[in-house]
């Protein structure tokens, strides 16, 4: 029989870190409901991720001499860390002014060297024809990659010219079963131009109208969603 | 450059900037290193576990090798692993994963 979870948390608030483990597998399906509550807005793993910590933070205070279950105590700090991060990722991603200014000019800087060399340019490469140095474009670059992807709604719909029998032929082809069904038709096109016709992030640009950066953003968002979908169907071991 | 990151740690938040920084010191471009942060963050969303990671520069190309992934959880993503980067292979309970210039 596994260990109680209030004595599980005395000895994670002692450094326990065998014990922190087995507190997180007993309390992770108080995660994974609380989790539920805000499916859809933000990733599933990083709300679960978020949910560990407050769990963490919750053992570090609690005194088992005040007789609450350690569920009912740890639940507010769980809630709490989930709630942050789901401000965190709903909010614009707030850079200091010159970064920001950074991007925008890193941003412009590689559709033009795109265009030019017609390939993706090096970090170098922007950072010499961007005259910045290679930090600054490093923290432009991160600061995109942070960025909440642009909605797929302002493309227009006659770009996305796949028949469903094509996606659903590419889709069998990468083994993903069902879990793409459950996406929306324009992220499953995204993934299917990416994964089963093996176009280039910059040749799905072109096709549908928008930026590379752009449509690295739409396909980390929609394949965030199939990591997602693979974790449910993961043993939990 | 290695590290190890706890089950709990933001390992998506972690690992991309390494990417970013050390493609950007084997010359990578930046469709390469974004396609590999993919890479990484798909194997590292699919289960929260502890895990390390390696990352190893030479000037031209980059290797990643993230260790304790589900290997069968591994073999049906191979191919879409094998759009992301160059080169893919299982090795010791991991996967690891190069992009050549």
């Amino acid at each position: 029989m596994s260990e109680p979870a209030e004595l599980l948390a005395g000895r994670v608030a002692r450094g326990d870190d065998a014990a922190a483990e087995e507190l997180v597998d007993a309390m992770r399906p108080l995660v994974s409901s609380m989790a539920t509550r805000f499916q859809g807005r933000v990733p599933r793993s990083d709300l679960e991720q978020a949910g560990v910590v407050g769990l963490l933070r919750a053992a570090a205070t609690f005194d088992a001499e005040h007789g609450t279950p350690f569920g009912g105590y740890a639940a507010p700090f769980v809630m709490g860390e989930m709630l942050t991060c789901v401000r965190q990722q709903s909010a614009p991603v707030r850079v200091p002014r010159s970064v920001a200014e950074n991007e925008r000019a890193v941003a412009a800087t590689v559709d033009l060297l795109t265009s030019e060399h017609g390939r993706s340019p090096t970090v170098a490469e922007i950072a010499e024809r961007a005259k910045l140095d290679e930090e600054a474009v490093l923290d432009a670059l991160r600061a995109s990659m942070a960025a909440r992807p642009v909605s797929l709604d302002e493309i227009e719909p006659e770009r996305f010219g796949e028949t469903d029998e094509t996606l659903e032929a590419v889709e069998r082809r990468l083994e993903l079963g069902t879990r793409l069904d459950r996406l929306d038709r324009r992220s499953r096109v995204v993934l299917v131009l990416r994964f089963g016709m093996e176009l280039s992030q910059r040749e799905i640009a072109e096709r549908l109208g928008i930026s590379q950066m752009h449509v690295s953003r739409l396909l980390r968002a929609a394949m965030a969603e199939i990591a997602d979908e693979g974790e449910d169907d993961a043993p939990s071991g | 450059m290695r590290t190890r990151l706890s089950a709990a740690a933001p390992q998506v938040a972690v690992l991309g900037p390494l990417a970013l920084v050390m493609g950007s010191r084997a010359g990578l471009s930046l469709e390469q290193i974004d396609d590999l942060a993919m890479a990484i963050e798909l194997v590292v969303r699919h289960r929260r576990d502890e895990r390390g990671a390696e990352f190893w520069a030479e000037p031209g190309s980059l290797e990643v090798f993230i260790s304790e992934v589900d290997q069968a959880w591994l073999e049906q993503h191979l191919g879409m692993l094998a759009v992301l980067v160059s080169e893919t292979e299982l090795d010791a309970g991991g996967v690891r994963l190069r992009v050549n210039v």
